[in-house]
């Protein structure tokens, strides 16, 4: 009766699992179009915390999957050699999706942090096989007009996606079973 | 006397209409709203209908325009194909080509277009506009291609100087993508070239023809090796700016640049 009232139990959890990826299918789906229209200049790699994000809600395989995608629509986007991308994405969604579901709390500040490692260490990896590697010439100005603008404006759009997946996570997940730890009320929390 | 009585009258009724005249103006207020409203309750129905049939008539015009506004368009495709198929001897052109996408974060602005495999594109097919040339086909689909623009550092051209028949090489780098310009190397020395000359295709390559405009000149400075010369080209052509190309299917000449080789 309690579950009624506050809007649970309604929906199937199937129901509610396949909306949930619909929405985030779609959201990426035109991430990808706004990255591929419009004119040149700097651009967003939304698609970039929309896979992050998933991984901080959801578990080790789904997280690999909906990265490699996002990887691989973000390589089409990007002119990249596919698959490039897809496998940094794969791995690190995997990794990410390891490390809060055992280690770290699911907020904010944790997958900002975790976004920005991930983000800084492509950024880096990008920039070198894609241009220093090659030292043609004027490409440290790629670097200081296009990479790190770019690399800026998807950390300004992280918050809004990241708040984004929450929203949608909290109408539309399967609540989560607490961790040991964390229904222990004797411990203190920061 | 008469005039006197006259003219106070006419002093009295035009203090009365002025003290008056706010309360006239009200009560028209009042009047006009309250017959508006009883218009509104009888002629309702009508207005209803009216409403549907504008609005009808509406749709239909607004259908029009898209119609009119698409064959304007188509129009204006086939006039700057035409332009361009005069311009240029013995070449073949694709149907026009829609700019579906951009390469995100590319300075040199590649971008794909919808024509592609089936259309009868192919690889290394120049890409231009009634304006000059864009670029080459770089990559191609069943049913789009990517078009790598002039601006960048992969794609060379034979170029010569319309007014001094100065011939040069074009390149591309980073730096100057992002002023949106390519350079010119290998001038003559003693070149005649100046600023704003018009610099068009040698199609000594065999992969582009002839006589096609690849942009302006600016000015030329000795090249670090000091053997020849250098100098800015801005390219007829905003590869950012574009909304509609032409692939070059076949022309005089294609391939026999470096077939004969």
């Amino acid at each position: 009766m309690k579950k009624n009232e506050r809007g649970e139990g309604r929906v199937k959890p199937g129901v509610k699992t396949a909306i949930k990826w619909i929405v985030l299918s779609v959201f990426a789906a035109a991430a990808y179009v706004s990255l591929t229209s419009g004119s040149g200049g700097a651009k967003a790699l939304i698609l970039f915390p929309l896979a992050a994000g998933i991984a901080v809600f959801e578990r080790e395989i789904p997280s690999a999957i909906f990265g490699s995608a996002a990887g691989l629509l973000l390589d089409v986007a990007l002119g990249k050699l596919p698959g490039f991308t897809a496998l940094w994405l794969c791995l690190c969604c995997a990794a990410a999706s390891a490390l809060f579901g055992s280690l770290l709390r699911r907020n904010i500040l944790n997958f900002i942090w975790v976004f920005a490692v991930i983000g800084g260490i492509y950024l880096y990896i990008d920039y070198y096989f894609y241009y220093k590697i090659w030292a043609y010439e004027g490409y440290e100005l790629v670097l200081k007009y296009r990479l790190i603008p770019s690399a800026l404006k998807t950390l300004g759009w992280s918050l809004p996606v990241f708040a984004g997946i929450y929203i949608l996570e909290r109408l539309c997940g399967i609540p989560r079973k607490l961790g040991l730890e964390e229904q222990d009320e004797n411990i203190e929390r920061i | 006397m008469i005039y006197a009585a006259v003219s106070s009258s006419n002093a009295i009724s035009s203090a009365i209409g002025r003290a008056f005249s706010p309360i006239q103006k009200f009560s028209n207020r009042i009047s006009d709203a309250v017959t508006e409203t009883i218009d509104m309750l009888i002629n309702a129905r009508d207005y209803y209908d009216e409403n549907i049939r504008l609005k009808e008539e509406m749709a239909e015009l607004i259908a029009q325009m898209s119609d009119y506004t698409q064959v304007m368009q188509e129009n204006d495709h086939l006039r700057e194909m035409i332009d361009l198929a005069e311009s240029s001897d013995g070449i073949e052109l694709s149907e026009p080509c829609t700019v579906i996408g951009r390469t995100a974060n590319d300075v040199y602005g590649s971008f794909f277009i919808d024509k592609g495999e089936k259309d009868g594109i192919e690889y290394y097919d120049p890409v231009v506009t009634a304006n000059g040339f864009v670029g080459y086909v770089t990559e191609v689909e069943y049913t789009y291609s990517k078009v790598t623009t002039v601006l960048s550092n992969d794609i060379s051209l034979g170029v010569y100087c319309v007014r001094t028949g100065e011939t040069g090489v074009t390149e591309g780098s980073y730096e100057l993508a992002l002023d949106g310009n390519i350079r010119m190397v290998y001038i003559p020395l003693e070149c005649e070239m100046r600023d704003g000359d018009i610099i068009i295709t040698s199609g000594y390559s065999g992969l582009v023809p002839r006589g096609l405009v690849v942009g302006r000149a600016g000015d030329t400075f000795i090249a670090p090796n000091g053997l020849s010369r250098s100098g800015l080209i801005t390219p007829s052509v905003d590869p950012l700016a574009l909304k509609t190309v032409f692939v070059i299917t076949d022309f005089d000449g294609k391939g026999s640049g470096y077939e004969e080789e």
